[in-house]
């Protein structure tokens, strides 16, 4: 059976035995299983997913945007280069599955569509975030040839934008996932509103906390209002890592496999090359990448 | 029997940071890989013509622990056959005993469930596992090599078969 060649692009795995790892990757779907069932799996040397920003431009000037993004900020240059000297040199074992692009507002950077294009040439499945500003025919149809999936930020004060953009995605049968910021009642009753408008066309509602970073104020988060309000199917729900500590506790019967958030993940930062645990925890990690 | 200790499994990540996503046993997803690769290899039957899948703790000391605190316990759900001594034939029948309940031919025990679910000293229950058996001897070949394609990173399994 010839199968490598036709696999290739269709089911991926990994396996770093050292850390109790091994993947599978398909149609967008990462199965992660343990090698010895007894221990837990620890911390990738090389993450399995990325969190890349390429710019610090943002349009919609969010009160809450943790990471102070603004008109007045700026594209990053040379991301095309930057990204191919960075994952380029790994093996295909090493390599992450899929990226997740962000900013700012990823798909007002011009070089959007080709990095896009690289990722995809990478053998990594590049995903984004949109705030639904920046509605190009373009970048539909390349989203279309080269991401697993798309998000979109349902910002209420940009609900005009997002909504048409969602629509377009939709309609070209892009896979589309919903993100919502949850902190007080008044969000958990917008997510439940939006959850029963888009619920049968939507992908995932990922769910993220409201985080006090950047130019987003101290806010508490209401989580008994979410478990109570929450659908009683949640096979939709995705929660944000911030969400670790409270899905610990035993006040909730939703269905997740809890592990330590950030031990698959990194995020890299293409303004400066700078690797980090999380865009929440700008802990600068010192990485060396194996030359070949 | 062929065993996936299945973590935990994702979906697109278009968030900033890990995603927690919610599932309930894997079964579905395990499905939907090997539907992936049996049409990939053109196979025309689907994964439930040719496998049974099921879920069960991933360690047989779960239930042959548990099944031994029911014998102190006097408890009237103990199995009848089930051998007291000897941890080499506890195991074998309960290896036996998920066998039987993958065909299907018979239902899963509550005990095994109650030992499932059972809290250990810090408030987790069991790790589980998910088990895959052919129905029919002649496709233990395939399973072995979808297996061994999904242990590997590199498919040298699939490369020289």
């Amino acid at each position: 059976m010839k199968l490598l060649e036709m696999a290739d692009n269709m089911i991926k795995t990994r396996e770093f035995r050292e850390h109790n790892y091994k993947a599978v990757w398909f149609n967008g779907k990462t199965i992660r299983m343990t090698i010895d069932p007894k221990r837990e799996i620890s911390e990738l040397e090389y993450p399995e997913f990325y969190d890349i920003k390429i710019t610090g431009y943002c349009q919609g000037y969010c009160p809450w945007c943790y990471m102070n993004s603004s008109k007045e900020d700026y594209h990053y240059e040379d991301i095309i280069d930057k990204v191919k000297d960075y994952f380029g040199p790994m093996s295909s074992n090493e390599r992450p599955f899929q990226v997740a692009i962000g900013g700012g507002e990823p798909t007002a950077h011009p070089q959007f569509i080709d990095l896009l294009s690289a990722f995809k040439e990478l053998g990594i499945e590049p995903n984004y975030t949109t705030n639904g500003m920046f509605d190009d025919r373009k970048i539909l149809e390349a989203s279309k040839e080269f991401c697993g999936g798309v998000a979109v930020s349902c910002h209420p004060h940009l609900k005009l934008y997002w909504e048409k953009v969602a629509e377009k995605y939709l309609s070209e049968s892009i896979k589309l996932n919903f993100h919502i910021i949850i902190s007080d009642v008044e969000s958990v009753d917008y997510f439940t509103m939006i959850y029963n408008k888009w619920k049968d066309k939507i992908d995932y509602f990922v769910l993220l906390p409201y985080t006090a970073q950047g130019r987003a104020a101290e806010k508490d988060i209401d989580w008994k209002y979410l478990v109570d309000k929450l659908p009683k199917n949640t096979q939709k729900i995705a929660f944000g890592a911030g969400f670790y500590p409270y899905l610990l506790r035993k006040d909730h019967d939703i269905q997740v496999s809890l592990y330590e958030p950030e031990i698959m993940s990194k995020f890299l930062d293409l303004k400066d090359m700078q690797l980090y645990p999380s865009s929440f925890d700008l802990t600068p990690i010192i990485k060396e990448i194996k030359c070949r | 029997m062929f065993k996936l200790n299945i973590h935990s499994i994702v979906d697109v990540i278009t968030n900033s940071s890990t995603v927690i996503y919610t599932y309930q046993n894997g079964v579905k997803e395990a499905k939907e890989l090997l539907q992936e690769i049996l049409n990939i290899i053109g196979e025309k039957k689907e994964v439930d013509d040719l496998f049974s899948i099921g879920v069960f703790a991933s360690d047989n000391d779960i239930y042959t622990e548990y099944l031994s605190e029911l014998v102190e316990d006097g408890d009237d759900e103990y199995p009848d056959n089930y051998p007291v001594d000897g941890w080499e034939a506890q195991g074998e029948y309960i290896d036996e005993l998920k066998e039987n309940i993958l065909k299907k031919e018979i239902k899963k025990p509550k005990w095994m469930e109650e030992a499932e679910s059972k809290e250990d000293y810090n408030g987790y229950t069991a790790e589980t596992s998910l088990y895959i058996s052919p129905k029919d001897e002649k496709h233990t070949l395939l399973i072995e090599k979808m297996m061994s394609f999904l242990n590997s990173p590199y498919h040298e399994a699939f490369r020289d078969g």
